[in-house]
């Protein structure tokens, strides 16, 4: 672990008279595994929607490798280098599988928005967006349409789409919901390879507690807005806090 | 299941899917429009011939609309504005504005036209981007874009009606030339100078929606949020497609202000935002082409229409009776075939045909070799780099 990557300060967001995210502070380091947990409606996606501008905070700061990222637009914040999936799952339907990670490709190439250039198979983009099919095990689905994959296949291209903008953080919402047991092993072994061969760093919404305790580096816990408590997954599994706020309420 | 060598050992036995004939029939197509009217010229066929460039101008139109609907995602229904914008501006050049006003004629056979078109484009250009700013500024997207975009065209309409001076009022502009007449066959030369016009579009649209830009576009019509996810600036593009679209409509109101000969306000109105709405519903909107069919379709079957429910009925009632009828075709297509005609066109396309293997070799050539048949998806479609063939 070389440091932080990712700093966010006092994080606040409110709508209306519900506080959703409330005073949240948050460190993501280098290279690591990192959950947010809590129960439904805790803020989870809240927090990511502030960390990526999708949303305006009502107060904190967001600082990526240094930089501070908080007052930029949403579609620059890719540009900085953050990827993000989406809870629900956020694809080009009507694309094939392989234009719905190539167009995502092609946001780190040359004259990305230019009229006159023309995508080709040899581009460099063409060969990032194929890697990332690989990376999810979609490059046998290439040429199908997005829309016929399966559920289970489609939340994988979801992850396909962040990859192929090429992030140093990914932000992933709930990767495995509705997912088949073996879809979810499928999913695990994903993150795991993104931080060991990848040299990633995966910050991770999942109710999957089992999955979340076995690879995270840490585990920050999210009750009604706030931070509850964070700390290795033996620290959180520990916690008497999280046990009658979080764990208590599966059990 | 799909690997290169075994669909390419398939292929001689079922034959090559028409659709990858591509470069064949749209060079028979262009042929067709080129030679068609040269050989089945005659003095009676003025009507025939000039239902034909009214369709081509009318595609146009319906063109620009597609760019934005089928792209962009956004549906106008201002595009009567941007083309209004260039028939009033052409009309009002070749029907000498400047001399009378200025006093300073203008070549009319060279000039005047060029004028026209520049500045007919240049207006909706600038009021297409201005709109698209402020309304993408304010956030306002979906439904409530076109609902801008039908405010600005009753709007337009009303200033058009009011600044009689220049616009001539309720009557529009009359008596409006031929553009660059060539005698004998002025009817002829006008075809061709739209044909011309049209083509040249055509191939600028495709051109567009193939390249980097066209393709983000596209993403942003399949799903806006992950467009823009991934790093593209949704409104900028969204702004900038609305432009290029509204230069596409001035033109086709630039043909069309001297081949109908004049230009009054329900051409500037949403009216003609509205039906263009309906001729690409029917052709099947994002494809480029389907702006042409539905266009010619919808125009030819309303032209005829009375002839083929006359014997049953009379004429009044035949008049009365097809707007219903219409309103019943135009919404069974949109619920039972959202891709309109050019869902049937490309199932055509699948059918495979048998081809000698030299003739397959030359069109994987010239269709890039990837350019895999597939509805919809065609702009997208593209196979992985070669780096990962078995
Ligand atoms: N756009 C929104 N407008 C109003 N309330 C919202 C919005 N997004 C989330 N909320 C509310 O904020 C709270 C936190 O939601 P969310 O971040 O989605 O929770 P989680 O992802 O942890 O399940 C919930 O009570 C939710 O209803
Ligand atoms: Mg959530």
């Amino acid at each position: 672990m070389i440091g932080a990557i990712l700093e966010a300060r006092a994080l606040t967001k409110r709508f209306g008279g519900l506080v959703a995210v409330d005073d949240v502070d948050l460190l993501v380091n280098r290279n690591t595994v990192h959950s947010l947990i809590g129960p439904n409606g805790a803020g989870k996606t809240t927090v990511f929607n502030l960390l990526c501008g999708l949303m305006a905070s009502d107060g904190g700061t967001v600082t990526f490798e240094g930089r501070d990222i908080g007052v930029l637009p949403f579609h620059r914040i890719t540009l900085e280098g953050i990827g993000r999936s989406f809870q629900r799952t956020q694809v080009f339907p009507d694309l094939t599988t392989f234009e719905n990670v190539r167009v995502a490709a092609q946001t780190r190439q040359p004259r990305r928005l230019s009229p006159f250039r023309v995508p080709r198979g040899s581009d460099p983009g063409s060969d990032t967006a194929y890697r990332a099919l690989e990376i999810v095990g979609l490059a046998d689905r290439a040429t199908e349409r997005a829309d016929i994959l399966s559920h289970g296949e489609q939340r994988a291209l979801d992850v396909a789409i962040a990859l192929a903008t090429q992030p140093r953080l990914l932000l992933l919402d709930e990767p495995t919901s509705g997912l088949s047991v073996g879809e979810v092993a499928n999913m695990t072994d994903l993150v795991n390879r993104l931080r060991s061969e990848l040299a990633m760093t995966v910050l991770l919404v999942e109710h999957n507690v089992n999955l979340v305790m076995n690879i995270s580096d840490v585990i920050t816990v999210l009750h009604q807005g706030r931070v509850l408590e964070e700390g290795s997954p033996d620290a959180i599994r520990g916690s008497r806090a999280v046990a009658e706020a979080y764990l208590g309420t599966d059990a | 299941m799909k690997s290169g060598p075994r669909s390419d050992a398939r292929a001689p036995r079922n034959g090559v899917p028409l659709e990858q004939l591509r470069p064949l029939w749209s060079a028979g197509l262009v042929l067709t429009l080129v030679l068609l009217p040269l050989c089945l010229w005659r003095e009676d066929m003025i009507f025939e011939l000039n239902f034909l460039t009214g369709m081509l101008i009318w595609g146009l139109l319906a063109l620009s609309l597609d760019l934005v609907w089928g792209y962009g995602g956004m549906i106008s229904l201002g595009q009567g504005v941007f083309f209004g914008a260039g028939g009033y501006a052409m009309a009002w050049f070749l029907t000498g504005g400047i001399t009378h006003r200025v006093g300073r004629a203008p070549d009319p056979e060279l000039l005047a036209p060029l004028f026209g078109l520049g500045v007919g484009i240049a207006l909706a250009v600038v009021l297409a981007l201005g709109i698209a700013f402020l309304c993408f500024r304010s956030r306002v997207g979906g439904l409530f874009f076109a609902i801008v975009t039908l405010a600005l065209a009753v709007t337009a309409k009303l200033l058009v009606i009011t600044w009689r001076p220049v616009t001539g009022g309720d009557n529009g502009i009359i008596n409006i030339p031929r553009l660059f007449r060539v005698d004998p066959e002025p009817e002829l030369s006008q075809y061709f100078i739209v044909l011309a016009a049209v083509l040249a579009a055509y191939w600028i649209c495709r051109r567009l929606v193939a390249s980097h830009f066209g393709r983000v576009l596209t993403a942003i019509r399949e799903n806006e949020l992950r467009a823009s996810s991934i790093g593209f600036n949704v409104n900028l593009a969204k702004t900038l497609i609305f432009g290029v679209a509204a230069a596409i409509a001035a033109l086709a109101g630039a043909l069309f202000a001297p081949y109908n000969g004049n230009v009054n306000p329900i051409h500037i109105g949403f009216e003609t935002g509205a039906i263009v709405l309906i001729w690409v519903a029917i052709g099947g909107r994002g494809f480029l082409l389907g702006a042409f069919i539905g266009t010619f379709l919808v125009q030819y079957v309303r032209f005829y229409m009375t002839d083929i429910i006359a014997p049953f009925m009379s004429v009044t009632t035949a008049n009365s009776v097809w707007p219903l009828i219409f309103g019943f075709v135009f919404l069974g297509v949109i619920l039972l075939y959202p891709d309109g005609m050019m869902g049937l066109v490309h199932r055509i396309g699948a059918w495979r045909v048998p081809l000698p293997e030299s003739l397959r070799r030359a069109l994987a050539r010239a269709n890039g070799a990837d350019a895999l048949p597939r509805p919809r998806a065609v702009e997208g479609a593209r196979t992985p780099p070669s780096g990962s063939a078995p």
